[in-house]
């Protein structure tokens, strides 16, 4: 496990990132959120000429990775194939997760899985070899997870073809999940085109304890956003109580930001996320994450004075949280339970 | 929990816990939730629930299986699935499901809509975290509250379950014989890619054909959709996503979902060819076969839905010319931007009435695409009357480009050769 994925590609990133983010400054006038150094810092023309006006604005951007999923993937690169192009234009994967149907247990059923789209492997495994792009085979794992452990990087941005591609923010990413066109366009070496998000800043203080886990705070935040709430927005999570929460909770919190329409979530870098990029044996990513650590989260002046730079701000004390069991037929019911307190 | 349950008709009892998924299969949420697994064992308590894990990928499955917790879950009776989507996206083969019983299950995924785990419609099912939804499966009861309430074990003595606990990250660290990970050919040009000709499921594509310089006339309306018309209506889900790395067949499905603005029917246009009607793809063919042009019709947001574009590839490879709409959901109007369709809106939304069945529409100054100035369209009555309506379209200069080259694939294709 020590082989880093495309480690010279984020490299690259996070050199031209601190020009970039001072572009931003010049740009907007202002100090800025993680999710605006991470857009400004991905803009298709480079350094920022002028400021993007939220929820107003189309940009191109340039994201530094594709991924896509089995079902989603095939339409993509079959498209891919007509470009004429002799390999993707950025770092691009294939996941199988969708097409093994859980019945008996894992190796039967992988291996019905196995014979019965037999031909759809096939083609992707044969095409990603082709093309340079990664293929996980099927049963390596779901697509967000085997993001989260190889690929995802704070401060950089991808793109996926599913809509919980926003899993990745866990690890400081912009993950935005996305059609098949859109990562076909990528891959060809066009441009990505989004309108600048509205900006929700979400803070965090306290601590988890007890029963209660980093799913409960997303499903706190879907019963007051609701399914609706977070549409053309990305949602920040900031504060202590950020902080405190592992790395792959960070993931699952924003993994269910989808649930709420957001177009993505993050956090800003931080120790958790350094612990997580050792683990899972990408220790070169964080000691260069390391060296860029004040441009990989939001101004001190932002998470202070969040009112003034988001368009709306909710706060959650973690240790006041509940255990939820929401539903049912939707995320954001909450049903009244106990506190997480004995 | 119990008053809503008792007002809402909820089942109670909890059939199945599920936990695991690209949401919550951490090391963290699956040693937390096996410290409660342990407990059934420590405090002989027999777990009330069918329980199962779908791991998010082998590096996690074979860490937690070399660290104990597998084998603590299945001390509890629970069933291991392959690391994929599984239940959490409806690829779950749940026993009875088909029998749409009423019931309650309880899961640590992300989505939980109405018929999404197991098809069943009368499938409650409730998200929670993994560590809830693993007390809940032991508890067997949607009502259970693990920090008050306590459980009877198989001695006869009330007992309590402890908090969870477990560690962020493995001290020994990940791990996994074979991730199951394939890298590319250092170079590619010689690999071929594995399509039979004959895969119902997996077509090679064709370039769309470019546009050959003049006005579109002689057109017919393919189909006037009333009212929503989303992706689905356009291109349907279900059973069809088998084909989808399949045009030809999938496009076989194309706007079967739609609308008749003229008969109220759904898949049944008037053959202009023949004065029969037919469904939606077979009268498109026939006219693709003709060689005439035909154009669709559609009310507000058209396209709204998913980002598939096979929505709009199919109306495209079937022959299909422009789509005519009071307003577009945006991702669709660019996705028939990009293969190389005409997306174009009513400048009058009130012209939309006078789009009639027999119409024949002949385009006036299509050779004069440029942005921001409208086209216009002549509609032939079928009693000979004539009328000339104005159409919007968004395009730039590049998009431009991309309708006269047949497609954007084809403009990038050019581009590198």
């Amino acid at each position: 496990m020590s082989n880093v994925f495309d480690l010279d590609m984020i490299k690259a990133v996070y050199s031209r990132f601190p020009e970039r983010i001072e572009a931003a400054r010049k740009a907007t006038g202002k100090p800025l959120t993680l999710t605006e150094k991470i857009l400004y810092a991905h803009l298709w023309e480079g350094n920022a000429s002028s400021a993007c006006e939220r929820g107003k604005s189309y940009v191109d951007f340039a994201p530094d990775r594709v991924a896509m999923q089995d079902a989603t993937a095939q339409m993509a690169l079959l498209q891919f194939m007509q470009a004429g192009r002799k390999k993707v234009a950025v770092p691009s994967t294939v996941h199988c997760d969708h097409l093994i149907q859980a019945r008996v247990g894992s190796s039967q059923d992988l291996y019905d899985a196995l014979t019965k789209n037999n031909e759809v492997f096939n083609f992707l495994s044969s095409i990603s070899n082709k093309y340079g792009i990664g293929f996980w085979k099927p049963g390596a794992g779901i697509i967000h997870q085997v993001v989260l452990e190889n690929y995802a990087f704070p401060g950089g941005m991808m793109i996926g073809t599913d809509s919980h591609t926003v899993n990745a923010g866990g690890l400081g990413m912009v993950a935005i999940g996305v059609g098949g066109a859109d990562a076909m366009d990528v891959m060809a070496g066009m441009a990505w085109e989004l309108k600048f998000p509205k900006l929700i800043g979400i803070k965090l203080t306290g601590k988890l304890n007890g029963w209660c886990s980093a799913k409960d705070v997303i499903l706190k935040v879907a019963g007051i956003l609701t399914v609706k709430g977070g549409t053309g927005c990305i949602v920040e999570y900031f504060g202590e109580g950020a902080q405190s929460l592992s790395c792959t909770g960070k993931g699952t919190i924003c993994n269910m930001g989808a649930e709420i329409g957001a177009t993505t979530s993050t956090f800003g870098y931080d120790e958790s996320m350094e612990r997580y990029l050792r683990s899972t044996g990408r220790s070169e990513v964080a000691d260069l994450a390391n060296g860029i650590k004040a441009h990989l989260t939001g101004d001190a002046d932002v998470y202070a004075n969040p009112e003034q730079y988001f368009d709306q701000v909710i706060e959650i004390n973690l240790n006041e949280l509940e255990p939820h069991l929401n539903g049912p037929f939707t995320p954001d019911f909450k049903n009244e339970r106990g506190s997480c307190e004995k | 929990m119990k008053e809503e349950a008792a007002k809402n008709n909820w089942p109670t009892k909890v059939e199945v816990g599920l936990i695991g998924s690209c949401t919550n299969s951490s090391y963290e949420d699956i040693a937390r939730s096996a410290s409660l697994a342990k407990q059934v064992i420590t405090k002989n308590i027999k777990p009330k629930a069918e329980f199962s894990i779908t791991p998010g990928s082998e590096v996690v499955r074979f860490t937690i299986e070399r660290d104990g917790f597998i084998d603590t879950f299945n001390q509890m009776g629970a069933t291991v699935y392959a690391n994929a989507c599984g239940p959490c996206i409806g690829m779950w083969a749940r026993v009875g499901a088909e029998k749409k019983e009423k019931n309650t299950i309880v899961h640590s995924f992300n989505r939980n809509f109405q018929s999404r785990n197991d098809g069943n419609p009368n499938t409650l099912a409730f998200v929670a975290s993994p560590e809830l939804t693993t007390a809940l499966a032991i508890a067997g009861d949607l009502t259970f509250n693990p920090i008050t309430d306590t459980l009877l074990n198989e001695k006869g003595e009330q007992v309590k379950l402890d908090p969870p606990t477990g560690d962020e990250l493995p001290t020994k660290g990940f791990d996994a014989e074979d991730p199951g990970y394939q890298a590319p050919a250092e170079d590619g040009s010689g690999v071929e890619i594995n399509v039979a000709t004959d895969s119902e499921r997996l077509q090679v594509l064709a370039p769309f054909s470019d546009w050959d310089g003049n006005n579109i006339t002689g057109a017919r309306v393919l189909i006037k959709a009333k009212g929503k018309c989303t992706t689905d209506h356009i291109s349907m889900a279900g059973q069809w996503l088998r084909f989808r790395g399949h045009l030809d067949n999938i496009a076989n499905n194309t706007l079967i979902g739609a609308t008749n603005f003229f008969n109220g029917a759904q898949n049944s246009v008037k053959n202009q060819l023949t004065g029969e009607y037919d469904e939606v793809p077979k009268v498109q063919r026939a006219y693709k076969a003709a060689g005439v042009a035909t154009i669709v019709v559609g009310d507000q947001n058209y396209g709204e839905g998913s980002s598939r574009e096979h929505a709009a590839m199919q109306p495209r490879h079937l022959g299909v010319r422009a789509i005519l709409v009071k307003s577009f959901a945006r991702i669709h109007e660019t996705n028939l931007k990009k293969q190389g369709m005409l997306a174009l809106t009513f400048n009058n939304e009130a012209d939309y009435d006078k789009i009639q069945e027999n119409d024949i529409i002949n385009f006036t100054d299509l050779t004069a695409f440029t942005p921001e100035k409208p086209l216009h369209l002549e509609l032939v009555h079928e009693d000979g009357s004539k009328e000339t309506i104005a159409v919007n379209h968004t395009y730039n200069a590049q998009q431009i480009e991309w309708f006269k080259a047949g497609g954007a694939l084809n403009l990038i294709r050019k581009g590198l050769n």
